[in-house]
């Protein structure tokens, strides 16, 4: 490294010297360049001038940031919006139509219907595959029977 | 982020004032900045500082104003006079004031980008890697401004 790059680099570290943020091996060697080399005294004067001359913010401006930062809507992610949505909706409407079922009766018939009297597949072939297989007969004679158990 | 304000606040907006030259302008600036930066807090990444990412947006900001200002024809900044102002004109018309006016003063005259490498480093102590990111320019660029920028003062200031 040359006396320029060393000079340099000093000069750099002028600005934290003046704030003290230097370590104390680094604040003694700047501290021994500056009472060696006028040019440095120089430029430290103007640091310390800058730094003095630097403007604080005015009195309440603040107050007056956290306050519109505080009035800032704040948005919540929309994708987790819309699901949460969608699962609401979906819950609601799977209850309205059980709801709609059973108060009309037809849930509770097939409810009936499946658990008590028919098991599952003579429901469904009840009224195809075993009236279409019975002879003319023999449908006549269970018409009889039925409408004898109706009356 | 009331702590975030409470840390920053006076930075941004001696930031905006190094762009704008205008107290006022600049605490409107400084309340703008908070604004934006509450509302991109998602995109804050973490890569730089968090005052080097407020202070870019208050340069973005303060810049933005100028030239809103400059459309308007309000002229309130007077940004003419960096370069229409000899040095011994500014000694002259600062004899009268404080020093600490007298400073301020002359730093107005400077070039943009040497004044903020200069107000950056010493009232900010900024790094000139952060100083360069922040008036978007080569950690070098900064270096040099930031140079130039201290002789010019020492100059005027002697």
């Amino acid at each position: 490294m040359t006396r320029h790059d060393d000079l340099e680099m000093l000069q750099e570290l002028l600005p934290v010297w003046v704030r003290g943020e230097l370590d104390s091996a680094q604040t003694r060697e700047v501290q021994a360049a500056v009472d060696q080399n006028p040019a440095l005294q120089d430029e430290v004067e103007v640091i310390r001038a800058i730094y003095a001359a630097r403007r604080d913010p005015p009195e309440g401006l603040e107050g007056g940031v956290i306050e519109s930062v505080r009035g800032v809507p704040t948005r919540r992610n929309p994708s987790w919006a819309l699901r949460i949505a969608a699962v609401v909706i979906v819950s609601l409407g799977s209850v309205a139509v059980w709801q709609q079922l059973r108060s009309s009766g037809a849930g509770g018939y097939m409810l009936d219907a499946a658990v008590s009297d028919w098991g599952l597949d003579e429901g469904i072939v009840a009224g195809g595959l075993v009236f279409d297989e019975l002879s003319e007969e023999d449908l006549a004679v269970l018409l009889k029977e039925l409408d004898e158990n109706a009356s | 982020m009331d702590a975030l304000v409470r840390t920053h606040h006076g930075s941004v907006f001696r930031m905006c004032v190094g762009i704008l030259r205008d107290p006022d302008v600049a605490a409107d600036a400084t309340q703008e900045t908070f604004v934006k930066a509450y509302k991109a807090l998602g995109r804050f990444r973490g890569d730089a500082s968090f005052k080097t990412w407020i202070m870019t947006i208050a340069g973005n900001e303060a810049r933005a104003q100028l030239r809103k200002a400059k459309r308007r024809r309000e002229s309130p900044l007077e940004e003419a006079k960096e370069v229409s102002v000899g040095t011994e004109d500014v000694v002259d018309r600062m004899a009268l004031v404080d020093q600490a006016q007298r400073v301020r003063e002359v730093i107005t005259h400077l070039p943009e980008k040497q004044r903020l490498a200069v107000t950056l480093r010493v009232e900010e102590g900024l790094s000139f890697r952060e100083i360069g990111e922040i008036i978007d320019s080569t950690e070098g660029s900064a270096r040099v401004n930031y140079h130039h920028g201290i002789r010019r003062l020492r100059e005027i200031l002697k």
